[in-house]
């Protein structure tokens, strides 16, 4: 509300300011008058230069002279120039008419277009929330500063890379990872950990210096999941889908069950879904679906896929579900390229879950790099 | 909502430049002074809308407000106050809301100070004011906005790029962008006097304070960007023909030009096609200074704003102006009638030839800057252009130009006499034919180009200077002091800003002395330049607020006794990893011993570079007494007339002709 008081006392301010002469009008000037003072005064200057010795009378009467024919000159053209309109106080009314109605009418719509009204400020030092990230947040800077000066602190930069994961400072863990491995040598753990934060440094893209940190990892253990899963998906970026595939299906084979193994499972669907991996030979609810799916045509696949998405988005908003129900469908749709339904249902998603799952629905933000609505 | 309240008052200021583009040219076109009278308090209302709007920016910045994307991007909390305050415009979006300000602040001089300017032109003026912040507003708005916010806010920003985190960084942008926007507003009067017709010696003199204040400030934003360059960047050297640098140079020399000119016209009402034909190229450059280094075109340490539809659009707005500013012109050409003739052999006969040198060499910096863009987007070839291209094209035409400069000073309106100036100069030449050769003694060996070079600029420098005296003492020493008092502030501002460049002249030529040692050094060895030695004590690391350093320990000795400790030092920032020089400099009048330290990569060597540079600081004196000159003349209200010397036996011939 304040903001719109604010807007209104702006637009009719800058309105009035620039009407202002019109209640009070300017002394006019014309070309002319103007002329006349000004080689009036240049007549003046060029007596002070004789007076001081600066120049010789003749040089003054020579330069009057010319003075003189100048002026002539601006005379007639002005003369010819000179034509006041009758229709002055229609121009005035135009005018004002133009900037009452022009200002309002242009600047609020641009306004509700590249603006967000209604979006508190926020400075730092306001932000002491009740929620802990702000206490974090200077928890942080204490670590910072001693970090600073203590540059060889090994702990301390472990303490802080993953905080600035979950910031989203991800060049910042990539450093701080590398200080750690700098300082207290190369483990797989470590090797892993600076990768990850590189590809989500990169938007997940697979460079190559984080592939050859894994593959470094890989090299101190082998079994290390982390890092084969990563390799994996920098295989296929290189091109090699089926290599890709291999390795995870590999990786999944050596995995327990259990989140990790859930996690791979869950890359070989997407596999599946863009068609690069064959379907999964075991039966099963789910894949049957699957090999439905896959045996559709291109765009029915496509259509199909959407519908079992919208259904489980009304499913979800109606009767609600778990984090994971919602981690899929935010998922799904940035699969699907819908980053605007994808922010929707992230909001949804925080409405219906709550605190409880609030840094979890963080994580996922950043990892695909959405927006929610605050 | 401060914030937002600044992103309103920009959307605002855009919706009144509309205004203000259109009713006051109305105004001037209808002749209605009720009309005009709306131009000036629409400039005012702009620059306060501007000014919240920066004002709130600057709020944002100051309390590290990351839910504003540009914050987020460009600050830190740990980031010292000032670099908080300065990293306003330290980025592409912040810097272009700086460029809209100081364009509206331009505006609101002229409004302010319109008591005396025709209604006409007034009008016209401020109206194509208007029209350049509107496309500068809309470039703004529509695609840099520095207004965007971030949900959720992240609580710590990017930091600021190190290399920038310097005071030069404060104050070196703000200059920079005072002249070259300085610059537009001498580009509206041209196109207002254009559109009303009217294009006189009064116009000139209604020019005159705003094309002094623009040069002035360009003259200083050059001056220290090379100056930070010199002690920021730590490669030692004054000037790189670097494509930005180049970009602020071209207006500048035409912008000199243009002053140059402008005084033929307002004294003489000569030159007038040329003058104004000078305010739009100046302001085109400036407007091509701002495309380069903004679209990212050119790859450098200045283009921070890598985005080609950006650029699409200064190119966009470029156009439209020099294009529309050229059909102007084009269609009024007819009208502008010549004023008054001269001898090739007077005052206007050497300004005319000023200008063809500026106006040449700035069209070889021209070449030299855009060539190998061209040819890249023909070919595909990349060349680079460097010094050697400028220092055979830009520098043998200014030589000549600086020879002509005390003689061009003391050359009469109208017709001149080449052999009596020069005579009358005899006193000039003959002591700084003396000093050089009492500096060449000094020197010893060395290239003879470059003792002829320091005698060149010792000549400006005394010829100059020497027309004070010269005229004081006409007719007498009776009444010399009452003369001298009595000399217009302009005269005295010539002569300083010649002897200005004389110094700068000076300087630049004492580079071809200066000594250089490039090596590796371990702690206790010694390197000698020129007369003073330099022995490394040791190398020691050191923690700063936000960076580790490397800084090395020099001492300076001067053949019989230490006369400074250096510290040069090698920054790393923790924030961005990069790392940066400071160097250590120990001043002996003039000039200076200058060391910087590159990688010290065992711990026990220190890679260096040193220098013993002579009378260094005179390249950036000679520039700022140029501007302190023009501060003088900018004083002087007084109107200027050149009052035309008489020719001796047929004064029925001199009828100006029209």
């Amino acid at each position: 509300m304040t903001l719109w008081i604010a807007i209104v006392v702006l637009t009719v301010g800058a309105a009035a300011l620039a009407l202002l002469p019109l209640l009070r009008p300017r002394r006019s000037r014309s070309s002319l008058e103007h002329a006349v003072q000004f080689y009036e005064s240049r007549r003046q200057e060029l007596e002070r230069q004789v007076a001081a010795g600066l120049i010789s009378e003749s040089e003054r009467a020579a330069s009057e002279a010319e003075q003189a024919r100048r002026l002539l000159a601006i005379g007639r053209q002005q003369q010819a120039a000179e034509e006041q309109g009758h229709d002055a106080a229609f121009r005035r009314k135009m005018a004002a008419l133009l900037l009452l109605l022009g200002l309002p009418l242009l600047s609020i719509p641009i306004y509700l277009r590249t603006g967000t009204p209604n979006f508190p400020d926020q400075p730092i030092a306001s932000r002491v929330a009740p929620n802990g990230d702000a206490e974090m947040a200077q928890a942080l800077q204490r670590i910072e500063l001693h970090l600073a000066s203590n540059p060889n602190d090994a702990r301390g930069f472990e303490v802080i890379a993953p905080a600035y994961m979950r910031l989203g400072r991800f060049q910042d863990a990539a450093f701080a990872y590398r200080r750690v491995i700098a300082i207290s040598g190369e483990t797989a753990e470590r090797l892993a950990d600076l990768g990850e934060a590189l590809i989500a440094a990169q938007n997940g893209i697979v460079s190559a210096e984080a592939k050859e940190a894994f593959l470094k990892a890989v090299a101190l253990d082998p079994s290390f999941a982390k890092a084969r899963f990563y390799i994996a998906l920098a295989t296929e970026q290189d091109g090699d889908a089926a290599g890709a595939v291999q390795k995870l299906q590999d990786l999944s084979a050596s995995l327990p069950e259990g989140p990790g193994k859930m996690r791979v499972e869950a890359e070989l669907d997407r596999f599946r879904a863009e068609g690069k991996a064959p379907a999964r030979p075991q039966s099963g609810p789910q894949s049957e679906a699957g090999r439905a799916l896959s045996a559709l045509p291109a765009d029915e696949r496509a259509k199909a896929i959407e519908g079992m998405v919208e259904s489980l988005a009304a499913r979800l908003s109606t009767q609600g579900g778990s984090f994971e129900e919602w981690q899929r469908l935010i998922q799904a749709r940035v699969v699907l390229n819908q980053r605007d339904k994808a922010a929707t249902a992230l909001a949804e998603a925080r409405k219906a879950l709550g605190d409880a799952a609030r840094a979890e629905l963080d994580r996922l933000a950043t990892s695909l790099d959405l927006k929610g609505t605050p | 909502m401060i914030v937002e309240i600044g992103h309103y008052a920009l959307v605002l200021a855009l919706a009144l430049t509309l205004f203000q583009a259109t009713v006051p040219l109305w105004g001037a076109i209808k002749r209605d002074s009720a009309l005009v009278a709306l131009g000036p308090y629409a400039a005012i209302a702009q620059l306060l809308l501007i000014g919240i709007s920066f004002a709130a920016l600057t709020h944002a910045y100051l309390g590290s407000d990351f839910s504003v994307a540009n914050v987020y991007q460009n600050s830190h909390t740990l980031k010292p106050l000032i670099y908080k305050w300065s990293g306003v415009w330290g980025n592409h979006e912040g810097s272009m809301l700086l460029w809209v300000l100081i364009l509206a602040l331009f505006g609101a001089g002229v409004a302010i100070f319109s008591r005396n300017l025709p209604d006409d032109i007034l009008g016209a003026t401020l109206a194509v004011q208007a029209m350049i912040a509107a496309a500068f507003l809309a470039f703004l708005l529509f695609a840099s906005n520095p207004f965007l916010r971030l949900a959720p806010a992240p609580f710590e920003g990017r930091d600021l790029n190190p290399i920038l985190q310097d005071p030069g960084l404060a104050i070196h942008p703000p200059l920079l962008y005072l002249g070259y926007v300085g610059y537009s507003i001498v580009f509206s009067f041209a196109a207002g006097a254009l559109i009303v017709g009217r294009i006189d010696a009064a116009f000139a003199r209604m020019l005159r304070p705003w094309n002094l204040v623009a040069w002035i400030t360009l003259t200083l934003g050059i001056a220290m960007g090379s100056y930070w360059a010199y002690y920021e960047l730590g490669w030692g050297g004054y000037w790189f023909w670097d494509p930005v640098e180049n970009a602020s140079l071209m207006p500048w020399l035409t912008g000199t030009a243009l002053l140059h000119s402008a005084i033929v016209m307002e004294k003489r009402e000569a030159l007038k096609i040329w003058t104004i034909l000078l305010a739009i190229i100046t302001f085109s450059l400036s407007l091509l200074g701002t495309f380069l280094v903004r679209s990212g075109v050119l790859t450098s340490v200045h283009a921070f704003a890598v985005d080609p539809e950006r650029g699409l659009f200064i190119l966009i707005i470029l156009i439209a102006f020099i294009g529309g500013s050229f059909t102007l012109f084009a269609l009024r050409a007819r009208a502008m009638e010549s004023g008054g003739l001269f001898a090739p052999v007077s005052r206007e006969g050497a300004l005319v030839l000023n200008n063809l040198f500026l106006a040449v060499a700035s069209l070889a910096v021209l070449v030299g800057t855009l060539y190998p863009l061209a040819l890249e987007g023909v070919t595909g070839q990349k060349i680079s252009v460097g010094p050697p291209f400028f220092n055979l094209t830009v520098v043998p035409l200014m030589l000549p130009l600086f020879v002509a400069i005390p003689f061009g000073q003391r050359l009469a309106w109208k017709r001149g006499d080449l052999l009596g100036v020069t005579q009358r100069m005899g006193l000039a030449i003959g002591l700084s034919f003396i000093a050089t050769l009492i500096a060449a003694y000094y020197i010893g060996r060395g290239p003879a180009l470059a003792i002829v070079a320091i005698g060149l600029g010792i000549f400006i420098l005394l010829a100059s200077l020497d027309e004070i005296r010269e005229r004081a003492m006409r007719g007498g020493t009776s009444g010399a002091l009452r003369r001298l008092i009595g000399l217009p502030r302009t005269f005295v501002a010539t002569a300083l800003a010649h002897a200005g460049v004389g110094i700068m002249v000076i300087g630049i030529a004492f580079t071809a002395f200066e000594k250089e040692a490039i090596l590796s050094m371990k702690p206790g060895e010694s390197v000698k330049l020129g007369e003073y030695t330099l022995t490394l004590r040791g190398i020691a690391p050191y923690t700063g607020p936000n960076y580790t350093s490397t800084v090395a320990r020099f001492s300076v000795h001067d053949g019989t006794r230490e006369v400074a400790e250096l510290r040069p030092a090698k920054r790393v920032y923790i924030g961005r990893q990069m790392p940066t020089s400071e160097v250590g400099r120990h001043r002996v009048g003039f000039s200076e011993v200058y060391v910087a330290i590159g990688e010290t990569s065992d711990g026990a060597h220190v890679d260096l570079r040193a220098y013993w540079k002579p009378f260094v600081t005179l390249i950036w004196l000679g520039p700022a007494l140029m501007a302190l000159a023009g501060l003088l003349s900018l004083t002087d209200r007084r109107l200027r007339v050149g009052a035309p010397r008489v020719a001796a036996r047929r004064p029925e011939r001199l009828e100006p002709a029209e």
